[in-house]
């Protein structure tokens, strides 16, 4: 026996280092450099990105590096308070800019930052308590895959998963992070275009997006992301092909323009834009609803044993927060909400305020559940589609008030961004044997800590440089601008409901099939365009053949590290590119 | 029969899709009129100016300043902005020498107002009223609804075969094959050994009063192998177990299960940063957790 492997352990220690004032610390810390970053590359670029993998190697960096304490444990309460300080930057930055820029141009609109800040937080906070009993459902039960949680599960463990491993995960990380960079600065394109060569229409499109993360997330869902590829197929290779063979798209002769060269591109707007996109929201809807009442027995169970815990005061209720967190997360959530719509703006009546209240906190928690299933499945996240509707619900129940409908957008938008954070975290805490119920101590202690910091954000560039494509091209703010017109849009009463509820009664339909989340899928691949798709259903391909022909073992030991590498890798790349342009910027 | 339910499933869900994605009449009346503004825009008047441009000034379209796109945020400030365009246009062309061919002078004027047209054009375009919501519906509901109720009606019947298929399947009374996983009554079984051996661990790191770096990998090394051979197919059966207990029983049966996974895991964890006594610890809790699953099961 060697020296090393017969040193003694010591039986008489301090506590097992879990939900550390460090770990806070340097969590909120991570968490609010990361929320300034990520504010400022979504008006930018019009996304954002999850910061738990950069939190955990950070943590990791910073607790076992500098301060010499960190455990697995301690460093998985790091990244998810840290995660969730950052996740309220991509709901302010989607949401809160339309706002500004309607400001600009409506004199009538003013913005203020209390009402603001109130809705996010309590919408921060119910996304948090709603995941109390789901976090039972996804994770223990229907056993979702969360790649993004997995990827930060297998970073956590890495110190004791062997040099195998270890290497694995550090090929995954320098092949995604060249990858990235190259695609970065333009020496490789962001896609391939495989159709185009072959002679294909862009009707039916076979474009491969270059991205690591989307293909390590297939790789890690394997055959379970399947249907979310048929539903590409059905959309982009079934549909697309068909409304254009048959005309239901206007055709060149329709529009008497034989000579027009832009027409095939402007067909695929439409095609995309009009008819599959809010269609796919629709199922998505429909597909999250019909997963809620066929695992209704299995939810209900789920609350019944977290109020029996509670009362018990046993092992689950040291393991799990009791189910009256989440009905009083939902109550001060009603309230918070509904003072957030009495002080948005003076023409709101009591009536609508507690309208808007009990609507909005009941859409975020299905909103919530959506995003938390599609992460869950896919890792990707309908975010923006949810908030859309968030934002239509609220402009139709605030009586066209487009102050009050972003103002509550912003909440509805933060709410859900936590909801699919908090299980991604709660995933790899489940993988590293944390306990749910301090990590949920954790995300409720800091969940508020983003949204002055955000909005902070928002405000001192708004002041100092601007942003929408009109007054900084360079901060164009992409998703604000559309969010705008979309309010414009309802205001002049186009909201394109007869794909909603076709899209939903299809999502109920899907719900029938014996196959778990088959309408969330199917409604999400329908929602992105398909080279997303294909990325991802290459990954679930090759995970599919190697599962057959390398075992199980293999894909344990070899290709999840490799998968997870390939998450971490992109993630990273992109903060410190964020990191670079806001730098740069300042 | 495990095929024709799929099948018409299939058949339902892409002729629910299909119709779905069909636009309203109105919607494509909308798109049509937007189609024939953009190519009229685009080709016409574009090929008419490029031309014009051409043979007045002998330069092609990419050398000559051409104004930037106007504003499409709202109407006032998009008026306001063609206003002041074709302001600054008709001044441009009042400034203009006449030039001493006639012909050339009709041809630069032509395509100034095709230049004039064209912001027009771009003004509609971006301000055509989209259908609201309610007429989208109806129509839409008149035009393909048959196709759509058609194809709702052929996914409710191939889900439901597909459903008792797959019931058969899983309980094990069906004449198909299965999915090849563990069964239900294995699933008890191995709930059980898993149980035994965690309770089994948890005594013996409780008994090591001397623990080594050595003992702490071997007793890592034994639940990275209980993982693979327990929990991972105990995780694979759940819907097998699901369809012959009932989802409410399962819940109640899983919650524990995933409670003593967790314990192990965090165990794996404990050993990993050299902490025995939360190893001692979290096998214990999982021994306990796992025994209550077994019992539920049973």
């Amino acid at each position: 026996m060697s020296d090393s492997t017969s040193r003694k352990l010591s039986l008489d220690r301090e506590p097992y280092r879990e939900f550390t004032i460090e770990a806070l610390l340097v969590g909120a810390l991570i968490g609010v450099v990361m929320t300034c970053a990520f504010v400022y590359i979504g008006l930018k670029l019009g996304f954002t990105m999850g910061g738990s993998t950069v939190a955990a190697i950070l943590g990791f960096g910073l607790l076992r590096g500098v301060l010499k304490k960190g455990t697995i444990i301690e460093n998985n309460i790091n990244q998810t308070v840290a995660s969730g300080v950052n996740t309220a930057s991509a709901g302010i930055v989607f949401t809160l800019p339309a706002l500004f820029l309607l400001s600009a141009t409506d004199t009538r609109i003013s913005v203020e930052a209390l009402p603001a800040i109130l809705a996010a937080i309590g919408g921060s906070f119910l996304g948090v308590a709603v995941i109390i009993p789901l976090r039972k459902q996804m994770i223990e039960f229907e056993r979702l895959k969360f790649p993004s949680g997995v990827a930060v599960g297998t970073l956590l463990k890495s110190p004791g998963a062997g040099i195998h491993q270890a290497k694995m995960l550090a090929i995954g990380v320098v092949l995604a992070t060249t990858i990235h960079i190259l695609c970065n600065v333009k020496m490789l394109p962001d896609e391939i275009d495989i159709g185009g060569p072959l002679g294909l229409p862009m009707s039916i499109p076979l474009v491969v997006y270059v991205s690591f993360a989307s293909l390590g997330a297939g790789l890690l869902s394997g055959s379970g992301g399947l249907p979310f590829v048929f539903g590409g197929v059905l959309a982009w290779w079934l549909i697309s092909p068909i409304a254009i063979g048959l005309g239901w798209v206007p055709s060149q002769a329709a529009l008497t323009a034989p000579d027009w060269a832009g027409h095939e591109a402007w067909s695929n707007q439409v095609l995309y834009g009009e008819m599959l996109r809010p269609l796919g929201i629709g199922v998505l809807i429909g597909g999250a609803f019909a997963g809620v009442v066929a695992s209704f027995p299995a939810l209900k169970s789920a609350i019944k044993s977290l109020s029996q815990a509670a009362k018990a005061g046993g092992q689950g209720g040291s393991e799990e927060l009791s189910s009256r967190v989440l009905y009083a997360g939902m109550i001060g959530s009603v309230v918070i909400l509904y003072f957030a719509a009495m002080t948005s703006s003076p023409d709101i009546t009591v009536g609508q305020g507690i309208g808007i209240a009990v609507v909005g906190t009941i859409w975020l928690a299905l909103a919530g559940l959506i995003v938390a299933q599609a992460t869950g499945m896919t890792d990707i996240s309908p975010l923006s589609g949810m908030s859309l509707i968030g934002v239509t619900l609220m402009f139709f129940m605030s009586g066209g008030n487009a102050v009050s409908a972003i103002i509550l957008g912003v909440a509805v938008c933060v709410g859900i961004g936590q909801c699919a954070d908090m299980m991604g975290d709660l995933k790899a805490g489940h993988l590293v044997g944390a306990q749910p119920r301090k990590q949920q101590l954790a995300q409720f202690a800091v969940g508020w800590l983003g949204v002055p910091v955000a909005v902070g954000v928002l405000f001192f560039l708004w002041n100092s440089v601007g942003f929408g494509s009109d007054i900084n091209p360079e901060l164009s703010a992409p998703q604000g601008d559309a969010l705008a017109q979309v309010i414009k849009s309802l205001g002049e009463g186009a909201a394109p409901l007869d794909k909603y509820l076709g899209g939903a009664a299809i999502g109920l339909g899907l719900g029938l099939f014996p196959v778990p989340g088959l309408g969330v899928l199917i409604g999400l691949a329908m929602y992105l365009p398909f080279s997303i798709t294909l990325t991802y259903g290459i990954g679930c391909l090759g995970s599919i053949y190697l599962t057959r022909t390398k075992g199980q073992e293999w894909i344990g030991s070899t290709l999840v590290p490799i998968a997870a590498g390939f998450i971490i890798g992109e993630a990273v790349t992109n903060l410190v590119a964020a990191m670079i342009m806001g730098l740069t910027a300042a | 029969m495990k095929h024709l339910g799929t099948g018409l499933f299939a058949i339902g869900v892409g002729l629910c899709a299909a119709f779905g994605a069909q636009l309203s009449q109105p919607m494509y009346e909308m798109k049509k009129e937007q189609g024939q503004l953009l190519s009229y825009e685009l080709s016409t008047l574009k090929s008419k100016y490029e031309v014009a441009l051409k043979n007045a000034e002998g330069k092609d379209a990419s050398s000559h300043k051409i104004p930037a796109d106007p504003l499409t945020k709202d109407y006032t400030s998009q008026s306001a902005y063609l206003t002041a365009l074709i302001a600054q246009h008709d001044e441009y062309v009042a400034s203009l020498k006449r030039h001493s061919d006639a012909k050339l002078d009709a041809l630069r004027r032509s395509w100034l107002d095709a230049r004039r047209s064209a912001l027009a054009q771009k003004t509609k375009i971006a301000f055509l009223e989209k259908p609201g919501p309610n007429l989208r519906l109806a129509s839409w509901v008149t035009d393909s609804g048959a196709g759509f109720g058609a194809g709702l009606f052929f996914i409710v019947i191939g889900a439901l075969i597909a459903r008792r298929v797959k019931k058969a399947e899983l309980t094990g009374s069906g004449t198909e094959s299965g999915s090849g996983s563990i069964s239900a009554v294995n699933v008890r079984v191995m709930v059980t050994e898993v149980a035994e051996q965690v309770g089994g661990l948890a005594e013996r790191v409780k008994e090591n009063q001397s623990p080594t770096i050595a003992c702490a990998d071997e007793i890592r090394q034994e639940i990275e192998r209980l993982a693979l051979s327990h929990f991972q197919p105990i995780v694979d059966a759940r819907y097998r177990l699901q369809a012959e207990i009932g989802l409410a029983a399962f819940a109640e049966a899983f919650g524990p299960f995933s409670a003593g996974e967790r314990n192990v895991s965090r165990a794996w964890s404990a050993l990993v940063d050299e902490h025995w006594p939360e190893a001692v610890a979290s096998l214990a809790n999982a021994a306990t957790a796992l025994r209550m699953a077994d019992q539920k099961l049973s």
